[in-house]
Formats: C-alpha cells, structure tokens, sequence
C-alpha cells in the first residue's frame, strides 16, 4: 500500500507543484487548500502523515497538528513551510512535536520525500516507547485471529478465572496493534479501544516479565494520563503474551480503581494466565493454519 | 570492514570503546559526578571533519553550555555548531549560534528549532552531526505529560539513526525513578552509566552496545 499524506497549502501553485512531486514519487497525496479541508481530510481518511504550510488562509499548521495529535495521535507531522522557525508561535501548543523544513531548502522536494519515508517507516513521533522488534512484532500479529468466536470464549474462561481469584474491578486480555489497543475478553467492564500511547500494555509488553504499577498517580509513566482515570484505572498488573519467536502480542492484565499492591502469589497466577492465553491464541493459529494449508510455524 | 572503523566515534580519554554511526546513548548519573562533562566529553572527542554539532540546553543557559563544551575540550567550529537554551532571562543572545526557545514545556519550539538547525548543517554540507540533550529530566520536570517527551526522543534518535549522527542525552538517576528511567532508556542504542564513589573517584559503566568493557570503570 502506498504512503498516504495530507498535504497543506493555500498557496495553490506551490501546492500543486509539491503534491505533483511526491505523487510522482510514489506517494498517495490528499490536497487541501484551508484548515478546515485538511480538518475534514482527517476525519474522513487514515493518512500516515500530515504535511503542511505554517500559515493557512483560515489558520495555522499547528492548529492542524492539535487535531491530528487528538485524532490519530501517532501520526507523524512535518511543517513545511517559508516561515522561519522565529515566526512561528507554539505557545499554545507545546507538547505536539513536529518536524519542520523550510520550503526553500535546495532540493526541498527530495528532502521532504525522504522525510516523510524516515517517519513513517521508523514510526519517529509516536508518545511512548516501542519494542526493539516492533516489525516482527507486528507482522506476527497479523497471523492470529483472536475474534474468532470459539477463542472469544477460551479467553473469557481465562479471563473469569483470573476475576475470582483476585479482587479487582477489571480483568482483560488486551491485543496491541499499530496504533491502538484491543481489549478482546474483558470482565468488568467492556472497554473500546485505546490509543496506544495512553494504555499501560504498551508499556507491559517491554518487560520480560510482568508489568506492576501499584499507584497510577506515583508513576511518572501515567500520573498525567487523563484516559486512565476515565477508565478508572489506578493500579494494574500485567504480563505479556508472548508468542513462539518472543514477539508480544499483547497482555493479560488486572485493573482496579483503588491504589494496591499485589502479592508474589497474585503476580504468579497473573503470569501463568498470560502463558495460557498466549499459548491457546497460538494452537488456534496453528489449527487455523493447517486447515487452510498455509504457514504454521 | 576498516571503512567502518574509520566512521566509528571514538572517545578519547574516556574508557568507552568506539561506537558505530548512528548510536543513541542515553547518559545517567547525578550531576556530582560530572556526568554532563561526560556526555559533553564524548561529543568533544574523535575527528571533526565534516561533522557538526547541536545542542540542547534546557539545564543552562546558551552561553554557559559552550563554554562548559570549550572547558572539556570541545573544539567544533563555530559555523558547525548550535545550542538551542530554554528560557533565557536575559532574552534572544545575541550569538548567533544560539537560538532560544520560551521554555523547557515547549517541545513543540525545541524540536522546531532542532530541525531546522539540523537541516541547516546538512544544507550546507556536514555529514554527520552530534548531538547533546541535557537534560531529559529537565524536560520530564516541565512537561505536563509524558507522551510529548517520548514523541520528542524519538524525534532525536530517529535523525540520529538516518544521518549516522551521535547522541548523548542526560538524565538524573536522582530525579528519576529507575522505572521511568529504563522506559526512556527503550528508545536508545545504550546506556551510560556515571557516578562518583565515596572516595572522589570517578567510574562509568556501558550497557547495551557490543564490544565494551564490563563493569564500571575509572577515568
């Protein structure tokens, strides 16, 4: 699939001659004239990056990444813009990050191909911190099908089991994709999916282990995560699901809306039932491959 | 193979073996120990062909930062180099190799004025640029979350891993707890690791990269 971007730019000439460059390049390009057009790109399509002009005719670029940062947040941003970096006020939006590249930069068009490439292919501005093995990662993920109705209920046995044997408010196994956060068998509440950047999975499955968080609001990690207190979620334990080459798909985690520790023994059974449920998602996989005469290892 | 070690920084005077282009170091230890020095130290050494310099002074005024990189022998030209400070008192500097940003909060202006340095350097023909960030728990200090602060890091590291540049990027264990401190160190190549032992002596210790010495060592 080709690179999608949304390009910026009321200046039609210059809009032109720049979508025309990296369409040529290969890039699928969406063109918008003003920020409400860019505005309503972003809500209507899924493009992997955003590119635009400093000044619009109906606002500013930054205005734009603030919507991008709220929509998509994992969406790389670049300004490319003749603005020089003294013109451009971030006051009001200072924890967006963005690249910026001056338009009249020799070979600007080269530079912002090759921009555009680095941050989509090396995932550059995403809010929090990415296994060593992200692309195996994710390409190991795409092999499974955890909708599929009869693991749908292998989990949630799992998951009712972990319920009654630790008093906390929510169990559930949670698959981590690209951008966002699954949670596929959930006790205690059902939970939609979560930007990546504001679940503690994300943070879970770089640990070898599990992952215990006994306080939220002591943790650097997560005292500011406003999504965690919505979900009311202020103390968790959770453990990777790795898959057969190690790759973690996601966890098997335990939430509870009070401040608690969790004992040896609790931490235990929370990793035996990770073990389980990557275990389980992998025979299926198997199975399903075998069925269907496709790669099974 | 020898092109290779050729293109390695190398780190004069400090026991750390040469690393490979393209290297992200995460560097960690109270400032008593001079822990900043190293860092600084490790960007100051090597050859300077061809190579520039930026750094990021959310810690410290402009105007202090490259005198503490001229104190440890940091010899970069000044056409080649850069410091972005933080929210000075005084305003602009007048230097032009020193551009201010409003406040160590504003991610946003820093990685603006990080950029568009960087590709200024490239524009005008340096290779390879090295680069210095201190502090990371300046920036966690300031910053309302933390998602902005990883979105920055990987800002840095990725320019540093397509441009085969070097980074040295600070953080205080003693601001920090070691939880925060390895989700940060995730996004680096490697970790330095500096104190100071009850005796005065100086000792660092490299985790992470292939080829180095083990445990901690004196310098």
């Amino acid at each position: 699939m080709p690179v999608t971007v949304l390009y910026a730019d009321g200046d039609e000439s210059g809009r032109t001659a720049t979508a025309k460059r990296l369409s040529s390049a290969g890039l699928d390009v969406h063109e918008a004239a003003t920020l409400d057009a860019a505005t309503e790109t972003i809500g209507t399509t899924a493009v992997d990056c955003v590119v635009t002009a400093y000044k619009l005719p109906d606002g500013t670029g930054l205005e734009l990444f603030s919507t991008v940062r709220e929509a998509a947040p994992d969406t790389p941003c670049i300004l490319f813009t003749d603005a020089a970096t003294s013109e451009i006020d971030t006051a009001a939006f200072e924890g967006l990050v963005a690249e910026y590249l001056p338009s009249e930069t020799p070979n600007a068009h080269e530079r912002l191909r090759e921009l555009v490439d680095e941050l989509v292919t090396r995932r550059t501005q995403v809010g929090y911190p990415l296994p060593d093995d992200e692309d195996a990662r994710l390409a190991a993920l795409e092999k499974y099908d955890v909708d599929d109705l009869a693991t749908q209920e292998t989990l949630d046995r799992l998951t009712k089991l972990a319920s009654h044997f630790i008093d906390v408010d929510k169990v559930f196994v949670g698959v981590v994709g690209e951008h966002e956060e699954r949670f596929v068998s959930c006790q205690g509440a059902d939970l939609d999916p979560l930007e990546r950047e504001n679940t503690m999975c994300t943070h879970a499955i770089l640990e070898p282990d599990v992952l215990v968080v006994e306080d939220a609001h002591e943790d650097d990690r997560f005292k500011h995560n406003d999504a965690l207190d919505r979900l009311d979620i202020r103390s968790y334990v959770g453990a990777p699901l790795h898959g057969p080459d190690g790759a973690a798909l996601g966890s098997f985690c335990l939430t509870d809306a009070e401040p608690r520790a969790f004992t040896d023994e609790e931490i235990h059974f929370v990793r035996l039932l990770a073990d389980e449920t990557a275990e389980q998602l992998d025979l299926r996989r198997q199975l399903q491959a075998a069925r269907t005469g496709g790669d099974d290892r | 193979m020898s092109q290779d070690a050729q293109r390695r920084y190398q780190f004069e005077g400090l026991p750390i073996e040469p690393v490979r282009p393209g290297t992200n170091l995460l560097v960690a230890g109270p400032p008593f120990a001079g822990t900043k020095a190293v860092a600084l130290r490790m960007l100051a050494a090597g050859g300077l062909t061809e190579e520039g310099l930026v750094l990021v002074a959310a810690d410290d005024t402009g105007t202090a930062t490259l005198e503490a990189y001229a104190g440890v022998g940091g010899t970069f030209d000044r056409a080649r180099m850069a410091v972005i400070e933080c929210g000075s008192p005084g305003g602009d500097s007048d230097d032009g190799n020193i551009r201010t940003v409003r406040s160590p909060s504003d991610l946003t202006g820093i990685g603006i004025e990080f950029s568009s340095l960087y590709e200024g350097l490239y524009t005008e023909g340096v290779e390879r640029v090295r680069i210095g960030l201190f502090s990371i728990s300046t920036l966690l200090m300031y910053a309302e979350e933390f998602q902005p602060v990883y979105r920055f890091l990987h800002t840095i590291t990725g320019r540093v891993r397509s441009a085969d540049g070097l980074a040295t990027c600070l953080i205080d264990p003693s601001a920090q707890d070691e939880q925060t401190i390895s989700s940060v160190e995730q996004t680096f190549d490697g970790r330095v690791d500096v104190r100071r032992t009850d005796d005065g002596d100086y000792r660092l210790r490299v985790r992470g990269l292939p080829d180095q010495p083990d445990g901690w060592q004196e310098f």
